[in-house]
């Protein structure tokens, strides 16, 4: 009698033990997976930043340079290409991160060659508001770096942190997913800044 | 023997090739370019102190004369690394002169974004290396931006910790989620006292009390930066 008592104990025990085991997984992962959402609403939030710099930006430039505008134009249409891609952090692919990715980066282009064709107008470089608004474009730039580095890393975490036994069963069982991750852009490792 | 000197060496090897050399802080004014006298040092250090104390904002100094490749990634991880500001509020600030290469770098913490912002703090940085590291007068220009940078917090409404506090609520969500995994362990392990006393009630408690936080070596209160602020050159 007493022995059955102890086998049904000690089944119970270990039944609790995995249990709480698996219930300490599921909410580590969670965890890591919220500050992966938390990094990639930053990385939306720096470049909705140098998004909203750019409506200045073009109307400063155009009353010094107005037949430049097809530069101005270039700059207004990559604009407009990436504010188009949303993503859902949840589900995340690698093809949607790297089309976000090139639209982003084809505003950075469409800004450094505004950038390298306003360096012939001084009356523009001696202009406090672009001046201030050249700072503000640097800082924003340095700013999407270091988050899509973060980013990264936070991504990293949380992935390595999935696919290591025996973690990843627990992830199989409530589809926990990978998350994709910035690639190196060319060029994009420094800001579109001129040097005077 | 053979097998134990070489993992150190490997280890030693892999500690050497780890990219930019982050320097150890040194409380609010790491002067390791010898730019300000020990007076000097010290009077920066009373008024960093002092500032502190009244705004809980960490406003730190540090002159290099090497700083790697470039000034920008070099200021961004030292003041990560140090985690200049508090915790809770990101409110750091990071001033780093090269008198060497002649370049500047004021690092803003996500806290202090909102108040420092990047096109202003480029004219004050520009201004001051103008009016006074051009001169080599490296104390007088630090004194320069140092007040600038709380005349502009005082008129931007002035610095309220637990104003500043309530707005990071991711830390509020992160710490939610340690409490509920604590509370399970915790459940857990009372459960597991009361069933095995002796075994068990040791080797848990040891676990639990055995690790340590982390170090962030400095004393600063751990804040975080975005990588805002603004540089320059004389």
């Amino acid at each position: 009698m007493k022995k059955s008592l102890i086998v049904l104990g000690i089944g119970l025990l270990v039944i609790f033990l995995i249990g709480s085991w698996m219930v300490g997984k599921y909410n580590t992962l969670v965890t890591k997976q919220e500050a992966v959402n938390t990094a990639w609403s930053q990385v939306e939030n720096v470049y909705q930043r140098r998004m909203d710099l750019i409506p200045n930006l073009v109307n400063t430039v155009k009353g010094y340079a107005n037949h430049e505008s097809q530069t101005l134009i270039g700059v207004i249409e990559a604009r407009a290409k990436a504010t188009q891609t949303k993503i859902d952090p949840s589900n995340m692919t690698s093809e949607q991160l790297a089309q976000f990715s090139d639209n982003q980066q084809g505003l950075s282009s469409a800004l450094g060659k505004l950038m390298v064709v306003m360096e012939q107008y001084p009356d523009l470089k001696a202009n406090q508001n672009f001046l201030e608004l050249q700072a503000q474009l640097e800082g924003t730039e340095n700013r999407i770096a270091v988050e899509r580095k973060k980013f990264n890393d936070v991504a990293q975490d949380y992935n390595t942190y999935l696919r290591r036994f025996p973690t990843n069963i627990i992830a199989g069982i409530f589809s926990f997913y990978k998350y994709p991750y910035f690639k190196a852009e060319e060029g994009s490792e420094k800001a579109p800044t001129v040097v005077f | 023997m053979k097998k134990i000197i070489l993992f150190i060496t490997l280890l030693f090897l892999t500690c050497l090739s780890y990219g930019i050399e982050i320097p150890k802080p040194n409380g609010y004014v790491s002067d390791y370019e010898n730019l300000f006298t020990s007076e000097q040092k010290q009077e920066l250090t009373n008024i960093l102190t002092d500032y502190e104390k009244a705004t809980t904002i960490e406003i730190t100094i540090l002159t290099v004369s090497d700083y790697g490749d470039d000034i920008f990634d070099f200021a961004q991880e030292t003041a990560t690394k140090w985690g200049i500001g508090k915790d809770s509020t990101n409110n750091g600030l990071l001033i780093v002169i090269s008198k060497n290469y002649k370049k500047w770098r004021i690092q803003t913490g996500y806290g202090l974004e909102g108040y420092l912002p990047d096109g202003w703090l480029k004219g004050i940085g520009d201004e001051t290396a103008e009016d006074y590291f051009k001169n080599d007068n490296f104390y007088d220009g630090t004194i320069n931006i140092i007040n600038e940078c709380k005349t502009r917090i005082e008129k931007e409404g002035g610095y309220n910790y637990d104003n500043n506090k309530l707005l990071s609520d991711k830390n509020k969500k992160h710490t939610k989620n340690i409490i509920m995994v604590i509370i399970i362990i915790v459940i857990v392990i009372i459960i597991f006292c009361f069933v095995f006393p002796d075994t068990f009630g040791l080797l848990v408690f040891s676990l639990i009390f055995g690790g340590d936080g982390n170090s962030d070596g400095g004393g600063f209160g751990g804040g975080g930066f975005g990588g805002g602020g603004a540089g320059g050159s004389w």
